[in-house]
């Protein structure tokens, strides 16, 4: 792989998203925003992100929401749920609308989320 | 010689060369002098005669030029003669003028060819001319006799031719020749002499006057000196009357020592007029004087001292040496003065001083000795008797400092070696023994004394007891070494730092807390370049130093060797010289990093159950022990509309509750202090004055030491639930009524009465058991309601747990990789550890996952279950009460089964099941869980080796609030909520059991259609 894809991941979890960071850069590049607003803006100025992996329960506007607003702009990327929840309403439903391809849970199988982006590549 | 006694008569201006000659030679040259200017004019007047008569005489025919030639000669010569005598040469003008004179007379008589005895007559001339010899010799007296001789010779030649024309005899001619001689030769020999006789007494006189004149200014000389001496002596110097003692004569010294204005002044004063009163010995100066006087007088002369006092009242010494004299038959007075006053205070300050030495000495505080090499003590002050503790210098000069005793370590070898090598010792450190044989601590310094040949004479010193100072030095040293050891073993850390950010110094737990090995290593870090604070510049710090002068309780960030962070608070203050310059910055550092981000933690955690507890649906309200209310929820504010401000602080039963109703919350809240969970029923008011009826649950809250401090009270509003209740009642109430009233009617006739009495009845009965259907109705509905929001609850924390579990986790893979990659050769020692972290972070998943289930939410929600899964979960919330007690043996079937269900419900009711299995079980013991599948059914059977039920407890087990169990430890509404649970699948329960051997539960649930 010369190039490595570039993922976004949303937490309000600092530590989150340090880990994350830490545990994913070699295979892919990550980037990391810490409130939906905040990854909002990572869309916008990076064009090349392809992957997109956000928690649910954050303050402010929830994952979903984030992921509704982010999709009408960048309906080429790919979106999952990354949460400390069981399935929600909610979940259930994005997951109906095709809004997210995958949810996973908290704490993360890094195994299974690797897998998960590299399929649906 | 009538030109000597106009001696005033002045010399012509051409003959000033003669001015400094003496006196008779100018008069001789002048004499000279005019004798040649009239014998020109006379020669001039000749001449002119001459020719007169040579041209109108007869006897000449025309002018007879030999004359006139001779006449004109005679002229120049003249001239020549004033020529050389201008120039001096006296003598010479002289002598040619006498010659010329001569030879012209000669020449005239020679040549004239007159009579004979014309020409004879005029030898007179020589004669004449021959007179003036005397004026003319002043040298070569000799030459007088030349003229006579030449005259002589020329006047016998002259004769001898002449006589023939005359006819004179030879006779005549020899007499006349003869007489003429003695005329010439007496002339000459009478002139010489007169001019050697005027020579002889004019040279007498000459010296007669120099010899009176030399005595003259002899005399004067000594006159002049002898005053001058007098005058210029600057030793004082008085002549006095022997009888008057008046000063007749006084010199400027004197007059000046004495202080009188001049001379005139001074004379006539006595010596009392310039004494002090009294002299030394106090005698009236007037007596003393005349007492010296009178010893002069008689020995000649005495010497002695004087104070004086001079008219401005000043005093002065003098030693005076006074002499008796005579003088013109007098007795007089002299007497010189030395000034002595300097000299006398110079003794008077030696006096002084040999005084003052003297007190110094007696009464110095430091010890002053003189001891002879041998160790005899010569001198001792009393400062150093005292400071050996002796009576006195006889005391202690018993003493022999060469014997041991005098010291306590014996140092005067090494004083003596120290002393005889450089001649001093200097702050020389010794330990005396004093007399009670306590030890002194001295430092002297001494210094030896010799003689001319080098020999010591004795030793000088002064002795400082040092005893206290050393004393004080050796506490200082002690307590300095008892600071440095708090300093180093304080947990807290401590430094120095200059301004410019150098560590000075710093204690191990500073060095320790920076994560550096060694002070070394650490000051070389400079807190200014190197950002060792991570959140603010050093520059902020040290502007705070600057305007306060210190920082306290001032928390910052650091960084540490390895650049990790540390969080400090720091107290530290400048310390500045007497000059105000900053010396450096010292301070305590501590630690506070866990304690920091246990804090943060801890606030992160408040934050999210707050928003937790605002989010629930139900009430939750905090009271402390008197219910002062602690905390509401927002739900409270908008059920009982009081502000989250109005109720806080308030007494929660007074504002809430009417006073009837109060006793119940005050029971409850007394109940909590005794730990127990308890639940009820009671009205509130809210504010707009509405009732609302609560269904409350309270639970102690402790603080962190264990004791309760309030409760903490989940609310449920069962307003509508009470209000069908009370229209329950009031049914009954009236249905009551109409059978009362039905009774009274039916009275009046009996039969109908009886019937009617006995369907009453039934109607009653069926209504009571309505009544009763709806009462359990409502307490399984306040049981669901309750463990609905236990099940937000759950849900919440299960988030928040998996947040934490996400870290772990993720870190825990990150290790793992790192040391794939990087410390292969640590991976057998590391990854069983990491093995480890990951099945406890698995474990608590697990936990999480499981009261995720129990709790789910979606009741109307049916969805497949698995119930192995769910049994499963069940066991893991019981972990804890299972575990190394209960051995649980699982039968389950090969495949897994779904059943359409209420994930939730059917959690709950297994978890019952389970769990009464479990406190069945007293110590040890064993569960089986077997599933089984039979037309459609799942069948799951639950077996303990518990305490087991009796047979007359069994019909009652699923009553609802049934339990065998100490009160406040169960609700009795478990199984009866199983049983609910069950029924709502369309399930079913049976029990078996035998007291001290077991129950088992038999549960049977559809499944679900493929």
């Amino acid at each position: 792989m010369d190039e490595k894809v570039t993922l976004l991941y949303v937490d309000d979890e600092p530590i989150n998203l340090r880990l994350f960071d830490l545990n994913f850069k070699k295979k892919f590049n990550v980037l990391t925003a810490e409130s939906g607003a905040e990854g909002l803006e990572q869309l916008k100025g990076n064009p090349q992100i392809v992957v997109v992996i956000s928690d649910m329960k954050m303050p402010g506007m929830s994952g979903i929401d984030f992921i509704r607003l982010a999709k009408k702009d960048f309906p080429h990327v790919r979106f999952f749920i990354l949460t400390g929840f069981d399935i929600t309403e909610e979940i259930a439903d994005a997951l109906n609308e095709r809004l997210i391809h995958k949810y996973f849970r908290k704490p993360f199988n890094l195994k299974e989320i690797e897998t998960s982006i590299q399929e649906f590549l | 010689m009538g030109t000597v006694k106009k001696n005033t008569r002045k010399l012509p201006g051409v003959l000033s060369y003669y001015s400094k000659s003496d006196y008779t030679t100018q008069q001789k040259a002048r004499f000279i002098y005019h004798l040649c200017i009239a014998a020109m004019v006379g020669m001039v007047f000749l001449t002119f005669s001459s020719i007169y008569v040579q041209l109108n005489s007869i006897e000449y025919d025309g002018i007879f030029l030999p004359v006139i030639f001779a006449e004109i000669s005679l002229l120049i010569f003249f001239g020549g003669c004033i020529f050389l005598l201008i120039k001096g040469k006296y003598g010479i003008a002289s002598h040619l003028f006498m010659t010329v004179a001569m030879a012209c007379v000669w020449y005239v008589m020679w040549m004239h060819g007159g009579n004979v005895i014309t020409r004879l007559d005029t030898v007179v001339l020589i004669v004449a001319l021959l007179n003036l010899t005397p004026l003319f010799i002043t040298k070569y007296k000799i030459t007088i006799l030349l003229y006579i001789l030449v005259n002589v010779v020329i006047l016998i030649v002259f004769v001898q031719m002449v006589k023939g024309q005359i006819n004179l005899s030879d006779a005549s001619a020899v007499d006349y020749i003869v007489d003429t001689s003695i005329a010439i030769l007496f002339s000459g020999v009478v002139g010489y002499n007169i001019f050697r006789i005027n020579k002889q007494s004019l040279e007498k006189v000459e010296i007669e006057n120099q010899q009176r004149k030399l005595a003259e200014n002899a005399l004067l000389q000594s006159e002049l000196f002898r005053r001058s001496v007098f005058d210029s002596s600057i030793t004082p110097i008085i002549v006095m009357d022997s009888t008057s003692f008046k000063y007749i004569d006084i010199n400027p010294a004197a007059v000046k020592i004495y202080g009188f204005s001049s001379i005139s002044d001074s004379l006539g004063k006595t010596p009392v007029d310039v004494s002090a009163p009294v002299q030394y010995d106090g005698t009236p100066s007037s007596q003393k004087a005349v007492s010296y006087i009178e010893k002069a007088l008689e020995d000649g002369s005495v010497t002695f001292e004087w104070l004086h006092q001079r008219p401005d009242g000043e005093f002065w010494d003098a030693e005076v040496h006074l002499l008796s004299f005579q003088s013109n038959n007098e007795t007089l007075l002299q007497f010189s003065l030395i000034d002595i006053t300097e000299r006398k205070k110079i003794e008077s300050e030696l006096r002084e001083s040999e005084l003052r030495y003297r007190l110094l000495f007696e009464n110095a505080q430091i010890g002053i000795y003189r001891t002879t090499p041998e160790g005899k003590i010569l001198q001792a002050n009393p400062a150093i008797i005292k400071m050996l503790g002796f009576d006195s210098l006889d005391e202690l000069n018993k003493r022999n400092l060469e014997t041991e005793e005098a010291f306590v370590k014996s140092t005067r070898k090494e004083f003596i070696k120290r002393i005889e090598k450089n001649g001093f010792v200097k702050d020389f450190e010794s330990e005396w023994n004093k007399k009670n044989n306590d030890i002194l601590i001295i430092k002297e310094n001494s210094r030896a004394v010799c003689d001319a040949e080098g020999k010591t004479l004795y030793y000088d010193g002064f002795v400082e007891n040092i005893t206290e100072r050393k004393k004080i030095e050796s506490d200082l040293k002690e307590s300095e070494l008892r600071y440095r050891t708090l300093f180093e073993n304080a947990q807290i850390g401590i430094y120095q730092s200059t301004h410019e950010g150098k560590f000075l110094q710093a204690n191990p737990a500073l060095i320790k807390m920076l994560g550096f090995d060694s002070f070394e290593e650490l000051s070389k870090r400079n807190s200014n370049e190197e950002n060792a604070y991570v959140d603010l510049s050093r520059g902020k710090v040290i502007e705070l130093f600057e305007k306060n002068g210190f920082i306290k309780d001032f928390e910052s960030k650091w960084k540490r060797k390895n650049n990790e962070m540390i969080i400090i608070k720091e107290n530290s203050r400048v310390v500045r010289n007497l000059e105000g310059k900053i010396l450096y910055y010292e301070g305590f550092v501590e630690n506070i990093t866990e304690r920091k981000l246990a804090e943060i933690a801890l606030k992160e955690s408040e934050e999210k159950y707050r928003t937790l507890m605002e989010n629930m649906n139900d009430i939750v309200m905090m009271v402390d022990n008197e219910d002062k209310v602690l905390y509401v929820n927002e739900r409270f504010s908008e059920k009982l509309g009081y502000s989250y401000n109005e109720i806080i602080g308030e007494i929660g039963y007074k504002k809430l509750l009417d006073p009837k109703d109060q006793e119940i919350i005050i029971k409850a809240n007394q109940e909590r202090t005794k730990n127990v969970i308890s639940q009820y029923e009671t009205t509130f008011i809210a504010k707009d004055g509405r009732n609302i009826d609560f269904l409350i649950s309270g639970a102690p809250v402790k603080n962190s030491e264990g004791i309760i401090i309030g409760s903490i009270g989940n609310m449920i509003d069962i307003t509508e639930k009470k209000k069908i209740e009370k229209e329950l009642e009031k049914h009954r109430d009236h249905l009551e009524f109409l059978v009362k009233e039905r009774t009274e009617e039916l009275a009046t006739s009996n039969e109908e009465l009886l019937s009617t009495n006995e369907e009453l009845h039934n109607q009653r009965d069926e209504l009571e058991a309505v009544l009763k259907n709806l009462q359990n109705t409502q307490k399984q509905l306040v049981q669901a309601a309750k463990m609905a929001s236990l099940g937000v609850l759950a849900s919440g924390v299960a988030h928040e747990i998996n947040n934490p579990l996400n870290f772990i986790k993720g870190g825990i893979f990150g290790l793992e990789q790192y040391f794939d990659e990087n410390l292969k050769e640590h991976k057998n020692e590391v990854f069983p550890l990491i093995e480890g972290i990951n099945i406890g972070v698995e474990r608590a998943a697990n936990i999480v996952t499981s009261l995720n289930h129990y709790s789910r939410r979606n009741d109307s929600n049916v969805s497949e279950c698995d119930i192995h899964t769910i049994v499963d979960n069940c066991l893991e919330i019981l972990r804890n009460q299972i575990h190394n007690r209960i051995d649980v043996k699982k039968t389950y079937t090969q495949t897994s089964h779904t059943l359409y269900g209420n994930e939730g419900k059917l959690h709950q009711a297994m978890l019952n099941i389970l769990s009464n299995a479990v406190q069945a079980i007293n110590d040890e013991g064993t569960i089986n869980i077997k599933t089984s599948i039979s037309v459609q059914k799942l069948t799951i059977l639950v077996s303990d080796t518990g305490c087991g039920i009796s047979d007359e407890d069994i019909p009652k087990i699923f009553d609802p609030f049934f339990t065998t169990k100490e009160p406040g430890q169960g609700t009795g509404l478990g199984l009866s909520i199983t049983h609910n649970i069950l029924e709502e699948h369309n399930g079913n329960i049976e029990f078996e059991s035998n007291v001290g051997h077991g129950s088992s539960v038999k549960i049977t649930l559809p499944l679900s259609k493929k």
